[in-house]
């Protein structure tokens, strides 16, 4: 397991959670989990199906009980277990938990009477959520009458809700068009922007890429990895693969580029150029000026950088879909 | 409480946007007492007996049991009588031995009694015994003044002024009790409060329903990430339950009592004892609801549970009528103590101070099943 890394942030953590363990009979679900997310922090949960990221939220929501280990939320040591730290908490499950037979106003009403909103606030932080979620002019239906994407919007208004401390979102781009999973990416930037620390659990390596300040890859239960994106590209030791192709002067480009900065290998068979670059974006601008000294006149560039599906094969031989 | 309130709000809100509750809630009662009054109602005794034979001694049983308010036909042939009880035309079959029947006062033989298995077969037949006892006790001892010299004629002459000297002096023999137990009793009020607890208690059983379908949805499990407590949840959908069948409940004690001039007795003992069996039959649905994670398992339990239960605690067949073992058994089930309290209530014109010893089995009941159904909840929630 790796050691829990804190983020830059000085601030006490939002969410500690230490050595968690869970078994269902003789599985372990969970196996020894620790990680903190500090204020205003989005912190990626990324594994494959059933590597435990739901039973760790649901440990985390206090609705199961660990074997073992500990989880300080929100300043309470007690975690879930106690009711007020209960009230930080923002859960978004994987599946549409909302009731269909319900409109959306009355959904979000439900559980902003059981989060203790008072009534007048209640009606107003309806209003702004229903505006934020865009769902305002379609408030009064039914929630069975709405699309997928509708559904998974005000999933999320009503972990939102309460304006809690800590936001979780269980897979919530899980079975969306691409259309609507992108509004969803975006809401969670916009909350992420706001200084709301968000705890994002995926199997989808781009949306952990995209939206995460720090990573924590699990595998069958266990962390097997914790960082930012960099540090996990790191881990693999890989470097990046620039191809150049192109005409005139290659063979002297060639040369040329394997005795540049950043460069660890370069291969040329006429047309095109192959080099292993350490950090490739940090060097491309100087590669291109040294090729075109040579006087290779380049046409193309493509650019492939080891990816944390690279890392999860790396960490596990296994394939993050797999 | 303003959580509570919101869980049981919402659980009535979303059983009433069901439009087909309405037939259930409103509808399905009313024609429940229209089929039990069109069964019962209107009926001016006890029951209606089909006696084989129209000899002297038939007639004379026939006065008898007429006297005690039963209705008698007379029948040839005792098949056909016993095939108009199996379909429920009549409430009792009597063959007397033939001798008997024939008046030739030879009581020696045996008096057939087939009773349908229907409540007022087996009151019917509480009476019956009844009226052949006392015929059989005149005719001994008219036999005996007989045999003493005293002419036949001069001692029925005796016995029957019997009626018009006074005072007399009224014996009840234990084996009398059952008929007393219903002497009460309007010819609809015993079915209307055996109907009303099956009924109630079958529709609050089906609550286990919206529950397992609050899990399915994944809102129990979202609900319980709240700042709430297991305990509040259940209580808040269990009020929702109450609620329901409470209105059913007072709609058929209401409905009945108008349509069919049902007797309720003490109206606040009624309401009591119905809303306490309602808590406690909402309590019994909900712990199903926790225990069970299918929809339709549940629905077939909560049926199979609702007979059996509503069998056992006296809804079919009067808890008076049960063998000692049985009672015992019958005393597990809310419908026994509601039967007791309306038993109370309806022929003893009890009162709410009467009925507070089943008031408080019911009240128990609630107090164990709720926190029970709480408890396996959480239990429902944490399996993977």
């Amino acid at each position: 397991m790796t050691a829990a890394m804190s983020g830059s942030n000085t601030a006490p953590p939002v969410l500690s959670v230490n050595g968690l363990t869970k078994a269902f009979g003789s599985r372990r679900a969970v196996d020894d989990v620790s990680f903190e997310i500090s204020p205003g922090e989005t912190y990626g949960l990324l594994g494959p199906n059933g590597a435990g990221k739901t039973t760790t939220i649901s440990m985390i929501a206090g609705l199961l009980k660990p074997d073992s280990g500990h989880i300080r939320l929100c300043g309470f040591e007690d975690g879930p277990t106690r009711r007020e730290a209960r009230a930080h908490l923002g859960l978004v499950p994987q599946d549409l938990a909302i009731y269909p037979d319900l409109t959306a106003r009355e959904n979000l009403v439900l559980f902003g009477r059981l989060q203790g909103i008072p009534r007048r606030r209640l009606r107003e932080r309806a209003d702004e959520v229903l505006d934020v979620i865009g769902l305002s002019d379609r408030s009064g239906d039914l929630t069975k009458e709405y699309s997928g994407g509708m559904k998974r919007r005000l999933n999320i208004g009503i972990g939102l809700l309460h304006q809690p401390d800590l936001l979780i979102l269980d897979e919530p781009t899980v079975g969306v068009d691409p259309q609507s999973r992108n509004a969803i990416l975006e809401s969670v930037e916009a909350l992420s922007r706001e200084g709301l620390a968000l705890l994002y659990t995926t199997h989808y390596m781009e949306e952990a890429e995209r939206l995460c300040d720090r990573i924590g890859i699990v595998d069958q239960g266990s962390m097997v990895a914790e960082g930012t994106v960099d540090e996990l590209l790191r881990i693999t030791g890989e470097a990046d693969a620039v191809s150049l192709s192109g005409s005139g002067s290659v063979l002297e480009a060639t040369r040329a580029l394997g005795k540049a900065n950043g460069v660890v290998a370069a291969s040329g068979d006429g047309t095109t150029i192959s080099l292993t670059v350490a950090d490739a974006p940090t060097h491309l601008a100087s590669l291109l000026a040294t090729a075109a000294r040579e006087g290779m006149a380049v046409t193309d560039v493509d650019v492939s950088r080891p990816d944390l599906e690279d890392v999860f094969l790396h960490l596990t031989g296994r394939a993050l879909r797999d | 409480m303003n959580v509570v309130a919101a869980i049981a709000t919402t659980a009535l809100r979303r059983y009433f946007r069901d439009r087909s509750n309405y037939f259930f809630v409103f509808l399905f009662p009313l024609l429940l007492i229209l089929v039990l009054g069109l069964q019962f109602g209107g009926i001016p005794n006890m029951g209606t007996v089909g006696l084989i034979g129209t000899g002297t001694g038939a007639r004379e049983l026939s006065e008898e049991l007429e006297q005690r308010d039963l209705t008698v036909q007379h029948f040839d042939d005792a098949d056909e009588a016993r095939d108009l009880v199996s379909r429920g035309r009549i409430d009792v079959a009597i063959e007397l031995p033939s001798r008997w029947a024939e008046g030739e006062r030879d009581l020696s033989g045996t008096v057939r009694i087939t009773p349908s298995s229907f409540a007022k077969g087996q009151a019917a037949t509480a009476a019956i015994r009844q009226a052949v006892a006392s015929l059989a006790d005149r005719e001994l001892a008219l036999g005996s003044l007989v045999s003493d010299g005293v002419d036949r004629k001069t001692a029925e002459h005796a016995f029957d002024r019997l009626d018009s000297v006074g005072p007399r002096l009224s014996v009840t023999k234990a084996g009398d009790r059952m008929e007393n137990e219903f002497q009460n009793l309007g010819q609809f009020d015993l079915g209307a409060a055996q109907q009303l607890a099956l009924f109630v208690f079958l529709s609050a059983l089906t609550g286990a329903i919206p529950l397992i379908q609050s899990r399915e949805l994944r809102v129990t499990q979202r609900e319980l990430t709240t700042p709430i407590s297991t305990l509040q949840l259940i209580v808040g959908e269990g009020l929702g339950r109450i609620a329901i069948a409470l209105v059913q409940g007072l709609y058929i004690v209401a409905g009945t009592a108008l349509l069919f001039g049902v007797s309720w007795g003490d109206p606040i003992a009624t309401a009591a004892t119905v809303t306490m069996f309602c808590g406690a039959s909402a309590g019994a649905g909900l712990v199903i609801g926790a225990l069970m994670d299918n929809v339709n398992a549940a629905a077939g339990t909560s049926v199979g549970v609702g007979l059996v239960t509503a069998a056992l605690g006296g809804s079919m067949m009067p808890i008076e009528f049960f063998p000692s073992g049985l009672l015992v058994i019958s005393r597990v089930t809310p419908h026994h103590w509601a039967y007791r309290a309306f038993a109370t209530i309806q022929r003893d014109g009890g009162g709410i101070g009467d009925v507070l010893g089943p008031l408080g089995v019911l009240a128990a009941m609630i107090f164990v099943l709720i926190p029970l159904a709480s408890v396996l909840l959480r239990r429902a929630v944490a399996r993977p």
